[in-house]
């Protein structure tokens, strides 16, 4: 791990850019995710050579994995770190010890030498620590979920929309390859009409921290409380909410669900088992549900369309009448048409000989990065390397990235609605003085 | 007998037989032919024979031949008849093949079949038929139809292992196209006059080898070989050879087979 950097041009941008299949002042990836304009190689020579110089605001686990990550971005230069809990402190100086050290961001935020804040606290203080920030005049990247309440998230939203500062929320997977393509592939047909969706998230974990006074127990373990959390629909559900989204370009209308402590009963607030359904305009419907006491099923964010199935977890898609399985099948329809063609022998052996009735396509060539969900930090290569560069890119250029913010908020919308559905039994419509002209329903 | 399933469609006299799970791939027959009597219990014999096959050459069952001789505790082993016709057949491809087609993986001179025997001088010599026993098999097919008066018929093994036999119903041969696993795009179009395509390649598909374009990690050389022959097991041996031959041992080769087209593509 490399503590400095020499300032200059990020390489991995740049081929995450050239992976994407974009060719200079090519439009095709871009119409399709304009927050990836920022990415794009003659933004990328437009800061070459410079640094933006950024603050770590939080340094539990998921700061300091964002610490890593900035540790191998060129243009980022770590300067300042914030924790109110000396552990969390001492551990992220020790990653980078020429940081200047805080526990209260607000004086942090005083400092003129900060381009950019990077926020990884609990959700009940992301709204009011994204607020100073970007009143500081701070650009700021913050984790998900967007905020703990939908007024909170309203207000983030209004005081973006009039500020001039970049904003980021950390909505990786708009910056993961397989899901880019994947979403491309959907977007051209591939799998036909959406019909539906399914997504899960299964884990056998308690999802505790380490507590070593009891009075620390609702700082460390502030995912299980109502007051800091939205539970497991703010901190994992909101990832897969937005896939969705963006697979069918609109909102749903309504969300019903039931949402229960089955099994982790230690004094926890938030549900450890919830069942969501979400249902847009036209009766497509998103089938969500998570639980953390059986972790068979892991995670799938699956698009059905009525000619295919996108597997965008795994990065691979699956096709209703797939003519690839058989040559002689081929064969067979042609002769019955009398036409005489050449049909494709399947190709050598390396292709999967022992095809099934269901065969896999990649959707992205070479290794893919497989998130099997069981993480409770964040794993490597599911872009969330790349959103957190093209932020500190943004803290140079002031560019503000298309669509993240407008992503986070709709997505953070529909967690907070399934859990005022589940917790009120009834189904919720999508309220009215919540909507923002992005949203499409 | 073996899972396998079979549709008749009478208006062409079209048999098509399917056996999904055999030698680690799926076997698929169509036959042209009139007589749905005959071609049933023709394809019963196909099924029974492919069955017999995997019995002596899948070296992931621990009860095939290939598994008894590869885990034997005596250097002279009784062998079936197909097993020994297999073996006397590996001999005369390490010739042929400068030595580079090898099931031994480098030992084939410490082997020798015989009088139902074989015997090895070297403990440590395991048999791995991956390269031989589809194009083995297909030659035994192919002489199964023709005994029975098949004349037009096209046979897929994998994929990767065809054989043409006659014409299609609306041709003079059975046309085959080769596209690139990479991009898809048709590489070589092919004609099946009474002869076998094999292809082989070493490039993964899910498996692997990379390009991961986000650290930019090199993509290996990829490539791919053809071999278009009359005897099904040639075009099956030779496709693997290669993929791992010189140029120059390509062109010895080539003198030492008649009757072959081989091709190789950088993809």
């Amino acid at each position: 791990m490399k503590s400095e950097n020499e300032p200059g041009t990020d390489l991995s941008l740049r081929r995450f850019i050239k992976s994407l299949g974009y060719i200079a002042g090519g439009t095709a990836i871009l119409s399709m995710a304009p927050w990836l304009v920022s990415c794009t190689q003659e933004k990328l020579s437009e800061i070459r050579g410079g640094q933006a110089r950024i603050a770590v605001i939080g340094t539990g686990s998921r700061g300091q994995y964002h610490i890593h990550n900035l540790l191998q971005i060129p243009h980022a230069r770590i300067v300042a770190l914030c924790d109110d809990y000396a552990p969390n402190l001492d551990a992220a100086s020790a990653l980078v010890p020429a940081a200047r050290r805080y526990a209260d961001y607000r004086k942090l935020l005083e400092e003129d030498d900060i381009d950019g804040v990077v926020i990884a606290t609990p959700l009940n203080w992301h709204a009011r620590m994204v607020l100073d920030g970007l009143s500081a005049g701070k650009h700021v990247f913050c984790e998900k979920a967007m905020a703990r309440t939908m007024d909170e998230c309203k207000a983030i939203y209004q005081a973006y929309t009039h500020s001039d500062r970049v904003l980021y929320f950390c909505m990786q997977r708009m910056y993961d390859e397989k899901y880019i393509k994947g979403m491309q592939l959907v977007h051209n047909g591939l799998i036909g009409d959406v019909v539906g969706m399914r997504c899960h998230w299964f884990r056998n974990a308690d999802w505790r921290r380490p507590v070593p006074s009891p009075e620390l127990e609702r700082r460390i373990n502030w995912r299980l409380y109502r007051e800091s959390s939205g539970g497991l629909m703010t901190e994992l559900a909101s990832h897969q909410l937005e896939v969705c989204n963006w697979a069918v370009g609109r909102m749903p209308l309504s969300v019903a669900g039931m949402g229960d402590i089955v099994y982790w009963k230690d004094g926890r607030e938030v549900y450890d088992s919830v069942n969501v359904i979400y249902r847009y305009s036209d009766g497509v419907k998103i089938n969500y549900e998570s639980l953390i006491s059986n972790r068979f099923n892991g995670m799938e964010d699956q698009i059905l369309g009525n000619s295919g199935t996108m597997d965008l977890t795994k990065g691979l898609y699956y096709l209703e009448n797939d003519n690839s399985l058989s040559g002689i099948q081929q064969l067979l329809a042609q002769i019955k048409e009398k036409a005489f063609e050449a049909i494709p022998a399947a190709g050598p052996s390396w292709r999967s000989e022992t095809k099934k009735e269901y065969p896999p396509h990649s959707i992205v060539e070479g290794r893919v990065y497989v998130n099997p969900g069981q993480s409770t930090v964040g794993v490597d290569k599911d872009g969330s390397d790349v959103i957190l560069s093209s932020f500190c890119q943004a803290c140079i250029t002031g560019e503000k990235a298309r669509d993240v913010v407008e992503e986070a908020y709709c997505a953070t919308l529909l967690c907070l609605l399934a859990n005022q559905a589940m917790e009120e039994g009834r189904t919720v419509i999508f309220p009215e003085e919540y909507r923002i002209p992005y949203m499409k329903f | 007998m073996i899972e396998n399933r079979t549709d008749w469609h009478e208006a062409g006299s079209l048999f098509h037989g399917v056996v999904p799970r055999v030698m680690g791939t799926r076997l698929e027959v169509l036959m042209v032919h009139p007589d749905i009597e005959m071609l049933s219990r023709l394809w019963r014999d196909v099924a029974g024979l492919l069955e017999s096959m995997d019995r002596v050459f899948d070296r992931f069952a621990p009860d095939s031949e290939v598994s008894r001789l590869n885990s034997r505790s005596r250097d002279i082993v009784d062998i079936s008849p197909v097993m020994e016709d297999a073996l006397r057949l590996c001999g005369d491809y390490y010739e042929r093949t400068l030595h580079l087609f090898d099931v031994t993986l480098g030992h084939f001179r410490d082997v020798t079949v015989g009088a139902g025997k074989v015997i090895f001088r070297n403990p440590m010599v395991r048999l791995d038929f991956g390269g031989f026993a589809k194009g083995y098999a297909l030659r035994s097919v192919r002489r199964l139809l023709a005994a029975n008066g098949v004349k037009n018929a096209f046979v897929d093994f994998g994929g990767s292992s065809i054989i043409g036999m006659g014409h299609h119903p609306y041709g003079d041969c059975w046309k085959v196209g080769f596209d690139s696993p990479e991009t898809g795009v048709r590489l070589r179009d092919f004609r099946l006059y009474d002869s076998s395509l094999s292809t082989s390649g070493n490039t993964p598909s899910y498996s692997g080898h990379i390009v991961n374009p986000l650290t930019g990690v090199a993509n290996r050389r990829k490539m791919a070989a053809t071999v278009v022959a009359g005897d099904s097991l040639d075009a099956e041996v030779l496709s693997t050879v290669w993929m791992i031959a010189s140029p120059e041992q390509r062109r010895q080769i080539a003198e030492l087979s008649a009757d072959v087209e081989a091709n190789i593509y950088e993809l």
